[in-house]
């Protein structure tokens, strides 16, 4: 009884479902084509793909707390083409990669000012900042990829390995790692679940709920900014137009591992666990030769049917718990005059 | 008003304006340390408004508060707590996804760069939580948990923080009559050790039992602060009202011997072989304590799933959903009216004909016109008070919305009408017009069936009453001249005849 | 005057755009001599078109709270379907009725994920603008290449480009007639009214006996029909086909809803707005290539107008209602 019920908990567990389909893709794919069960292969997918990992996992917290950011696209260009920029003015790249980091730091700074200060619901904000970080980023460059002038090491970055290990994979397991610490061992994380899941009582509680929701917008915004410049990096120049998807990747990630957008629930690891599934899908279908039509359509057909599965797992648990409360329930707290007055003001 | 040395806060003639509407228009009172000062006041008299001020969730427009003499004037909740002032709010501010040991430490943890720091005050907290229920565990996700039991939760983390005065607003709204009477009791040894409480709640009966001394707001005006004893209650209601209202029941004048509704045996998750007939042009009363399964009636007669037989005018039903239910004439006025009922952003127009679209449809299309007409016959009749047809409801007073939600139900025309706590969370005068507007129903040969947690109103209205405990029904008695409220008590609380 | 103070109030959006858009219009006529000209206000309702018969489905559809990011996709798929099948010998009318039923089918399976199976919105729709767009490559590569363009029929073209009473664009047409009737569905239709209730509150629409999965799965294939008639007028309008046009149209359209005033949580909100904030964007657009201004400031622009509009109703409605 208490195994099947400790079994039956595990199969309950999103992120241990999410494992067992990574790990099933993994033996798939192995099996399919010789090439992917490589360390080379998999060195390959995380180096590509470390900015997605821990942008992903720093933006789970800001997921947590009911807000998003559609602009880290944008971010991301923009702080490539900057930090491409000012490297080739012969600044040394540790100062360029500093000037950028705090340049794109602003982003986060006027989304999490919109959303707290003026009441702009995260997304027409970040929306917004979409925009207009992608036009600046054309701007600056002039709508041409920056390649002149870049110093010699200018891919070094990408190209260096510590203990064996590429470097861009080492900065994604510390920024996954500090995501996580953030989100399980401090403080952080709680306040976030905790906006997420009832704004009012966390502001009530004496939280500073601005505050904490203007510091995971600026530390997504710096996620992002550093995945411009390892970007750039990698590819060897500034382009304004990289990662197009990017912002939607992030998000897919993160609601594939079990964060919902209104917040309230979810977890780093069921984020990363779901990044590298998206990951994983698209390089053994490349791997397998699948023509790219079709990579789009499995895509899409494995983002719908994990969501339904997903939902309607939580769903059932929802309607469980809401029955036997229903009835009891006091005073309603629905609509009430503020919320009221705020949709008219075109909060989403 | 001089203060006195056992003066703990002082007030000063508050005031507080929104767009639109002054909430409070200057109050003025003191308060004695180490007593239970209670607040009343219909709703919309400014009693929110000004626990808001108190506690640094809204700052007052203008005036004063000292707090042991000093000024005290918060910015910020936390600024209110640090200076010894919580607050139990009137919604549950707790969050649901949360553990119950992380709601009680929420934004009083100490902490070393944020990583928090071993909680001392967690035996306190345990010791606190048992002594209201042994079944709260620290580690239970408050999802888990009932309405009364996050409640509970909420209590004590007020308790939890050392505080010299705690303001309750309404905390027993949610909770049976065994755990008031448990709140009751810690209120008043929270009194003894020296804690000023300031209480704010509907139920006078309350107040008599644990309160020093009152204050009455009304339309956001003080009207008298002044001891409890030797007040009586009818005093307290016409300070409160400026008028008296009392209820006797009258009996509806409908034959009643048709029967139109036979339900046997239904059971469901919480319900047992629920057996009782609803006649036509009766009023039919469900009472019983939270829990007791009255909502749950409700639901399976809007069409939730159960076991059993329901007969319509002797055929037998099937519904599924709330729409099949709505198709076999029956209506609900449901009990979260902010949540279910009303449509808030829409006007009383456009919510009036959302039940029945067909009143307002002239060859396929809406006409303006019908809905206009429809909406000045429902105001007219249910003296709806609103500046215009297309003001937004959520900006009606509690008493007006749910007026609103009954008029979209009656313009629905059916045979049944359900009404889970039609009066909740309503003004007394709206009140007694609600009751009118029921009579007036049955007296039309329509069935009603009101599910209610407040024995008067069930005793002033009902011609039948079901009395119900634990997910079964006990007894179904008829009202009358010498109804025993005593008795009905007994059963609702579980006592064997 | 009382009735004037509460336009202002509930509609505080609406006259920031008409202001915005009074001023866009008196400043280019004065900047631009090539502004006040028939040629140059066809090519902006041109470009405008295709948005607002798009917009005019997804603002109901976002006004019971609900919302489609795969109409850029559909698009996409239901011209190149289109140029397919009048390239491979399918007469041009009945080939836009079979695009014009796929194009609901894809509407349809919105309507399946979010509304019956109540999946989110935004994984649902870009579920589908995936599977969209792939099979729009699909159908180029059966055709052999990126685009179709070559061996189009004479009709297909004329379809797209012979002017109504030989005087106004088929789209622009199309587009009167789609926001007329989105305005008439919205005004006077039971559907108009349960689909704002819907927005309102789903619970209280629930009980309310109102069909809210029916209604809002309607809405969706009405999306995805709007959007297939978009693709098939532009297609026609162009001559081209390519699976990768309308490429984030979703945001083109969502932007115009929203800058119209309408909420993403439903409830609230306009057909008129929607078309009033269309014509900001396509105006703001026009005027910047008409004074030479690089295309990147035009994004820029798109950003601070969205935000700028929203900030100032928020400013100028709370200080109407004080």
């Amino acid at each position: 009884m208490q195994v099947q019920s400790k079994l039956m908990s595990l199969v309950k567990n999103q992120n241990f479902v999410l494992l067992l389909i990574f790990i099933a893709l993994n033996v798939y794919f192995a099996s399919a084509t010789k090439s992917y069960f490589q360390v080379g292969n998999y060195f390959n997918m995380l180096t590509q793909n470390a900015a997605l990992l821990f942008t992903a996992a720093a933006a789970t917290l800001l997921m947590k707390t009911g807000n998003f950011d559609l602009s880290t696209t944008a971010n991301l260009a923009f702080s490539g083409v900057l930090y491409a920029i000012l490297a080739g003015m012969g600044l040394p790249l540790t100062l360029a990669a500093l000037i950028t980091l705090a340049a794109g730091s602003c982003f986060g700074v006027v989304n999490g000012l919109l959303v707290t200060r003026y009441d702009i619901s995260p997304f027409i904000a970040t929306l917004g900042m979409m925009f207009i970080g992608g036009g600046v980023a054309l701007l600056i460059c002039d709508g041409q990829s920056v390649r002149n002038g870049l110093p010699a090491n200018f891919m070094g970055l990408m190209r260096s390995e510590v203990l064996g290990l590429p470097i861009s994979i080492l900065i994604a397991a510390v920024g996954v790692t500090v995501s996580w610490i953030m989100a399980e061992k401090t403080l952080i994380g709680k306040y976030a679940m905790a906006i997420g899941s009832n704004k009012n009582a966390a502001a009530l509680a004496g939280i500073n709920v601005d505050r904490v929701v203007m510091g995971l917008f600026i530390l997504v915004a710096l996620c992002a900014s550093l995945a411009g410049i390892m970007t750039a990096s990698r590819i060897g120049t500034g382009d304004p137009r990289v990662a197009e998807f990017f912002f939607m990747d992030v998000i897919v990630a993160i609601m594939l591992g079990g964060t919902p957008l209104t917040g309230g629930r979810g977890t780093v690891i069921g984020t990363v666990i779901a990044a590298m599934i998206v990951i994983v899908i698209g390089n053994g279908l490349n791997m397998l030769g699948i023509l790219v039509f079709w990579q789009t359509v499995i895509k899409g057909v494995i983002l719908i049917v994990a969501v339904t599965i997903n939902e309607k797992f939580s769903f059932e648990k929802l309607r469980d718990q809401a029955t036997p409360s229903k009835g009891d329930a006091g005073a309603g707290n629905g609509q009430t005059m503020e919320e009221w007055s705020l949709r008219r003001g075109n909060i989403l | 008003m001089t203060r006195t040395s056992d003066t703990i806060i002082e007030i000063r003639d508050i005031k507080k304006s929104f767009p639109g509407v002054k909430a409070l228009k200057g109050v003025s009172f003191d308060v004695a340390r180490g007593s239970v000062h209670c607040i009343v006041g219909e709703n919309g008299a400014g009693k929110s408004t000004f626990i808001k001020i108190l506690t640094g969730a809204q700052p007052a427009s203008s005036g004063e508060i000292r707090l042991n003499g000093e000024p005290f004037a918060p910015y910020h909740v936390s600024d209110a707590i640090a200076q010894g002032i919580s607050c139990l709010y009137q919604e549950l501010n707790i969050v649901e996804d949360l553990s119950v040991e992380q709601n009680l430490s929420l934004g009083q943890e100490k902490h070393k760069f944020l990583f928090p720091k071993r909680a001392d005050n967690l035996d306190k907290a345990r010791s606190i939580l048992a002594n209201f229920d042994e079944s709260i565990k620290l580690s239970d996700k408050v999802s888990n948990l009932s309405v009364a039991q996050k409640q509970i939760v909420e209590i004590t983390r007020a308790l939890v923080t050392d505080c010299s005065v705690l303001v309750m607003d309404e905390p027993t709204a949610a909770l049976s009559l065994g755990e008031t009477t448990k709140i009751m009791r810690v209120i008043e040894r929270l009194r003894d050790s020296g804690m000023t409480i300031i209480y704010i709640s509907h139920k006078l009966s309350e107040i008599f039992e644990i309160g020093d001394s009152v204050t009455v707001l009304r339309d956001g005006e003080m009207v008298a602060t002044q001891p409890l004893k030797g007040m009586t209650q009818t005093d307290l209601v016409r300070l409160m009202l400026g008028k008296v209202v009392a209820e006797q029941y009258i009996p509806s004048t409908g034959a009643r011997d048709e029967t139109v509704l036979e339900v046997r045996d239904v059971s469901t998750r919480k319900l047992r072989d629920i057996n009782f007939d609803l006649k036509k042009g009766e009023i039919l009363g469900f009472y019983g304590l939270l829990g007791a399964g009255k909502t749950e009636v409700a639901e399976v007669l809007f069409g939730h799933d159960c076991r059993g037989e329901i007969r319509k005018d002797g055929n037998i039903i099937n519904m599924k959903s709330e729409r099949d239910a709505l198709r076999s004439g029956f209506a609900l006025v449901p009990e979260e009216r902010r949540e279910e009922g009303i449509f808030g952003l829409l006007g009383i127009a456009k919510n009036v004909p959302l039940m029945n679209m067909k009143t307002v449809m002239k060859n396929g299309l809406v006409s303006g016109k019908a809905e206009r007409d429809l909406a000045d016959k429902y105001i007219d009749m249910l003296q709806i008070a609103a500046s215009n047809r297309n003001h937004p409801v959520a900006l009606l007073s509690g008493g007006n919305q749910q007026k609103v939600v009954i008029a979209k139900c009656l313009n629905r025309d059916s045979d049944i009408i359900l009404m889970d706590e039609p009066t909740r969370g309503v003004d007394i005068g709206a009140k007694q017009e609600i009751h009118n507007i029921i009579r007036d129903l049955a007296n039309k040969g329509k069935s009603v069936v009101v599910f209610s947690s407040e024995l008067q109103e069930i005793t002033g209205l009902c011609d039948r009453i079901v009395l119900m405990y634990d997910g079964k029904v006990r007894e179904t008695i008829e009202n009358g001249e010498n109804i025993d409220t005593d008795y009905i008590l007994d059963v609702v609380a579980g006592k064997e005849a | 005057m009382k009735y004037l103070m509460h336009y202002l109030q509930t509609d505080m959006q609406k006259v920031i755009l008409m202001g915005i858009l009074a001023a866009l219009m008196i400043g280019l006529s004065i900047a631009s001599p090539n502004f006040l000209s028939i040629t140059n206000f066809t090519n902006v309702l041109l470009k405008v078109a295709i948005i607002v018969i798009i917009a005019s489905a997804a603002n109901l559809l976002m006004i019971t709270g609900n919302f489609d990011l795969s109409v850029g996709a559909v698009l996409a798929f239901s011209g190149i379907l289109h140029a397919y099948m009048s390239k491979h010998g399918v007469p041009v009318e009945l080939s836009i009725l079979i695009t014009l039923i796929v194009a609901m089918a894809w509407g349809g399976v919105n309507a399946l994920t979010v509304s019956v199976l109540g999946i989110n919105p935004v994984i649902a729709t870009v579920g589908t603008l995936f599977i969209a767009r792939g099979f729009a490559f699909l159908i180029a590569r059966w055709d052999g290449g990126a685009n179709i363009m070559m061996g189009l029929p004479r009709d297909f073209v004329d379809f797209g480009r012979d002017p109504v009473f030989g005087l106004v664009p088929l789209a622009i047409v199309v587009m009167v007639a789609a926001v007329a009737i989105f305005i008439f569905i919205e005004k006077r239709t039971a559907l108009g009214r349960k689909a704002y209730a819907i927005g309102a509150n789903l619970k209280s629409a629930k009980l309310s006996g109102i069909n809210t999965v029916g209604i809002v799965a309607l809405l969706y294939v009405l999306v995805g029909l709007f959007a297939g008639l978009s693709g098939v007028l532009q297609t026609s309008r162009v001559g081209l086909a390519s699976p990768t046009v309308g490429k984030g149209l979703e945001f083109d359209v969502i932007v115009a809803i929203i800058l119209g005033g309408t909420s993403m949580l439903g409830g609230v909100g306009s057909t008129f707005g929607m078309v009033l904030g269309a014509l900001v964007v396509g105006f703001t657009a026009n005027g910047m290539v008409l004074l030479g201004i690089p295309f990147y400031y035009q994004t820029i622009a798109y950003g601070v107008i969205l935000i700028g509009t929203l900030l100032l109703s928020q400013k100028f409605g709370t200080r109407a209602k004080a």
